[in-house]
């Protein structure tokens, strides 16, 4: 693959096969920590369980209001953020980079730091949308507001995106988990109530304001905003997917930038601990 | 007994990483006075204070008992404390209540954020609002322990320690009584100390509660109870580990 006369062309490609071979590695390595992590009975009876219990927990809160509409709002609101809240999984996952000691070897090596990691963490990417998708199937049907399968195809559409974007997020959030790893379950959660509080999850998205301006920015505002029209029958809003695919995007450039660059110079100068 | 504690203490002063839980729980209660708010529920703040405390508790605990279990495995100060008679289970008992009750602090936070938020959310029986919480910390600590036993047991501790909030959140009662959910479950509700301990609060909050005397001992009996469950069962599993009946590694 590698041609020492080959000019510039060679050596273009020998870079997108590396970075290509990187991420294959890098999806197959994270698969198998996914085995390990669980069984086909631990992640249906544990892993599953809990998370359609916390969407029927978050939904409960609509019962106790007393407002039918309120229980199917936070119902909906809360199975969609799952693809985001799987996906933050990365922000703590990465951190095993240091702990095993591959982080010092990626570092010095010359694969994209960027491309490696979002490989390797790829798995929490599919668990969100996967669970994602099954909560929004069976909890609106527990709490009498059943999801028509006719919108199963922009339905996961949309949680992918959503998904890929706090994906983004979680990657960019990795780079401070990686730097001070004590601090990766404060990020995660962090980004979590961010969630909650200001992308429509629980209430509607604020119209003016600071609570505004966070909101557009976040991952899953756009993405579930969509979602809820296509449950009201109204079609996909390519608006929304659109503007999801954006937050997808800007967020990513922040990951890129900051694990390729922002990491790499820091151990550079020696101000990051690798091991 | 104090230096297990005192060394417990040292563990979690040097690991910023162990308050996490009690840091991050109890800003869930911005989500749900937040909620209340667009609702034009604020009558409803007391309530939902007290679910974020009881999601902390449950979470804290969670999170002590995974973690101890981890580090000590990683450490491998199981091995070496499994050499020791009685003294490790003893230590890990105490280490595990002693860091459990710090989450009795989180009620403190929750209240304090809904004032600050202008909601009402100071309980009218301050005094049984605080005895049972110190209960439900305790019969915590015994689930904690349980937890524990079955981390050194499994090792697959942290999928476990996820696995064991949310469900435990609507069997506790925590947002709607545990009457809410389906009838199978009831009985369980009935011998569990969160569901009636949970009810209990809810009620010392709102002030009107009835037969406090025979209800605090049934909760009593109920935390001692799971306390007992508890540290036999982390007596059984670490017995087993001694000889060598339990895989510690992999």
């Amino acid at each position: 693959m590698w041609d020492n006369h080959g000019g510039r062309g060679s050596r273009v490609s020998w870079r997108g096969s590396a970075t290509l071979c990187a991420a294959g590695y890098g999806v197959l390595t994270g698969w198998r920590d996914y085995r390990a992590m669980f069984t086909w009975q631990s992640w249906l009876f544990g892993w599953l369980a809990r998370l359609l219990c916390q969407v029927l927990f978050f939904s409960s809160l609509g019962v106790l209001l007393g407002s039918e509409s309120a229980r199917a709002y936070l119902a909906v609101g809360h199975a969609a953020a799952l693809a985001a809240l799987g996906a933050f999984g990365v922000v703590s996952s990465t951190v095993g980079e240091r702990r095993s000691g591959t982080l010092a070897f990626l570092l010095v090596s010359d694969s994209n730091v960027y491309v490696a990691l979002a490989a390797r963490g790829a798995y929490w990417l599919v668990d969100g949308v996967v669970t994602a998708a099954i909560a929004l199937a069976l909890v609106p049907l527990a709490v009498g507001v059943p999801v028509s399968g006719a919108y199963a195809g922009p339905i996961l559409l949309l949680l992918a995106t959503m998904g890929l974007a706090a994906y983004q997020l979680g990657l960019a959030l990795a780079t401070l988990s990686l730097r001070w790893p004590e601090a990766r379950t404060y990020l995660s959660a962090g980004a979590t109530i961010a969630l909650l509080l200001f992308a429509g999850v629980n209430r509607p998205v604020a119209d003016s304001g600071l609570p505004a301006a966070v909101a557009h920015v976040l991952p899953v505002t756009h993405g579930l905003s969509a979602l809820r029209g296509v449950l009201s029958g109204d079609g996909l809003h390519w608006g929304g997917l659109l503007a999801e695919a954006c937050v997808a995007l800007g967020w990513g450039a922040v990951a890129y930038l900051s694990l390729n660059r922002s990491l790499r110079h820091a151990a550079r100068r020696g101000s990051l601990a690798v091991g | 007994m104090t230096t297990y504690l005192s060394t417990q203490w040292r563990l979690v002063a040097s690991q910023p990483g162990l308050f996490a839980t009690l840091a991050i729980m109890p800003l869930y209660s911005l989500v749900f006075y937040t909620t209340l708010r667009a609702q034009d529920r604020p009558d409803l703040a007391p309530i939902v204070a007290l679910t974020t405390f009881g999601m902390s508790m449950w979470a804290h605990g969670m999170f002590v008992a995974s973690n101890i279990v981890e580090n000590d495995r990683r450490e491998g100060v199981i091995q070496q404390g499994l050499l020791t008679p009685a003294a490790y289970q003893w230590s890990m008992v105490i280490r595990i209540i002693g860091t459990t009750a710090l989450s009795l602090v989180a009620l403190a936070e929750v209240v304090v954020i809904g004032v600050l938020l202008g909601f009402s959310t100071v309980p009218e029986s301050v005094t049984l609002c605080v005895l049972v919480a110190m209960l439900l910390v305790l019969g915590t600590a015994g689930a904690a322990l349980l937890v524990s036993a079955l981390g050194v047991r499994v090792q697959a501790i942290r999928s476990l320690q996820n696995a064991l909030t949310y469900p435990f959140y609507l069997l506790g009662g925590l947002i709607l009584p545990a009457d809410w959910l389906p009838e199978p479950v009831h009985w369980l509700t009935r011998i569990f100390f969160l569901s009636h301990g949970f009810r209990l609060l809810q009620d010392a909050a709102a002030g009107h509660v009835t037969d406090v005397t025979s209800r605090l001992a049934v909760l009593l009996l109920l935390v001692l109870a799971q306390l007992l469950v508890g540290a036999c069962a982390l007596a059984v599993v670490l017995r087993a580990a001694r000889a060598g009946r339990v895989p510690l590694y992999g």
